[in-house]
């Protein structure tokens, strides 16, 4: 009897200071791993748009004609019932697009107020020498603009959630209006919750 | 055979199960004027009875200086296949020039066929290995 309360009390104190330890568990993980820890909107949907709409892009006539087009992304909005930033998106794509060197982007959409004001400072605060003082007007126009949508559907019954995320993305040629090239990219994810637990 | 043993047995057959298998790969040599030269690396052999690498087609692109290349899969076996695949781009000297290398879930229902296409990153692309493995259970941590 007492050896048993003597391992009970063991145990006791075992299950106390593993209480206590209160340091979470942190590993790195490989951001090239498929990602399903939850329906949400996760990494793995955010590099399967990135990829479709890429290759859709390169493969296109608007990128295979030799001349190196200038783009700026308008925006891409976000129709889903969860916070997604489709900023993140969109960066992936310019910066795979701009690696193939077949296209360049334009950072007036972005940055335009940042480009100003340093103009204005290099031509006009006397500080900076005018042999290197870069002068308004030199700016090179875009040619293209990319638009689009991402939109989600999600149904649960029971222990089972079904979403499905649509991602649109259009090209529109400034100089004609017309959209030149579309694309998109459907994932369907679907979640059984466990039976015991949350 | 003993309970032992049996248990033994168990637990290798369940190891062995649970254990991360290499993928299997496509090397393919090709530029836009088509394919020069195309190797299977079988690594998996359950998921090679499933899936197999069918026709390799290469469609220059514009001038010349790109292309895009697809590559049939099918599912010979008789039941869905879950997997996961990607494309992995490289130049003539053997440097990866891919930019995007992750992974990407796909499905193929019993004896269904389908073309998985990319897209050479660059005008100095040589060459690609397509990969296919099992769904990998998340956690995975490093490379």
């Amino acid at each position: 009897m007492k050896r048993i309360t003597g391992s009970l009390l063991v145990l006791m104190a075992v299950f106390f200071f593993a209480g206590c330890a209160s340091a979470p568990q942190v590993s790195y993980g490989n951001p090239e791993q498929v990602e399903t820890v939850t329906s949400d909107f996760g990494s793995t949907d955010l590099q399967m748009i990135a990829e479709k709409m890429v290759n859709s892009l390169l493969a296109s006539p608007v990128l295979s004609s030799g001349a190196r087009p200038v783009f700026y992304v308008h925006r891409v909005r976000n129709m889903t019932d969860e916070h997604i930033d489709t900023r993140s998106i969109t960066d992936k794509m310019r910066v795979t697009l701009l690696k193939s060197g077949r296209v360049r982007f334009s950072a007036v959409g972005e940055v335009n107020d940042e480009i100003l004001k340093q103009l204005e400072y290099q031509s006009r605060s006397g500080v900076v020498d005018p042999a290197t003082a870069r002068s308004a007007g030199s700016q090179v126009g875009a040619d293209y603009f990319m638009f689009g949508e991402i939109s989600s559907i999600r149904k649960a019954a029971g222990r089972v959630e079904d979403v499905y995320f649509k991602f649109t993305l259009n090209l529109v040629n400034i100089k004609t209006g017309l959209i030149e090239w579309a694309d998109e990219k459907e994932i369907r994810k679907e979640a059984k919750r466990p039976l015991m637990g949350s | 055979m003993t309970r032992g043993k049996r248990v033994l047995w168990l637990a290798v057959l369940l190891l062995a199960a649970c254990a991360g298998t290499a993928p299997n790969v496509l090397y393919v040599q090709a530029g836009p004027g088509g394919l020069s030269s195309k190797q299977v690396e079988i690594n998996d052999k359950w998921l090679a009875r499933t899936l197999s690498f069918g026709e390799v087609t290469v469609r220059p692109l514009g001038l010349g200086s790109s292309m895009e290349v697809q590559v049939a899969v099918q599912n010979t076996g008789s039941r869905n296949a879950y997997f996961e695949y990607r494309f992995l781009w490289y130049d003539a000297a053997g440097s990866e020039t891919s930019t995007i290398t992750n992974w990407i879930p796909a499905y193929l229902g019993s004896g269904e066929s389908r073309g998985f296409k990319s897209t050479a990153p660059g005008p100095d692309a040589a060459g690609f290995r397509f990969m296919v493995r099992k769904q990998q259970a998340v956690t995975h941590t490093g490379s």
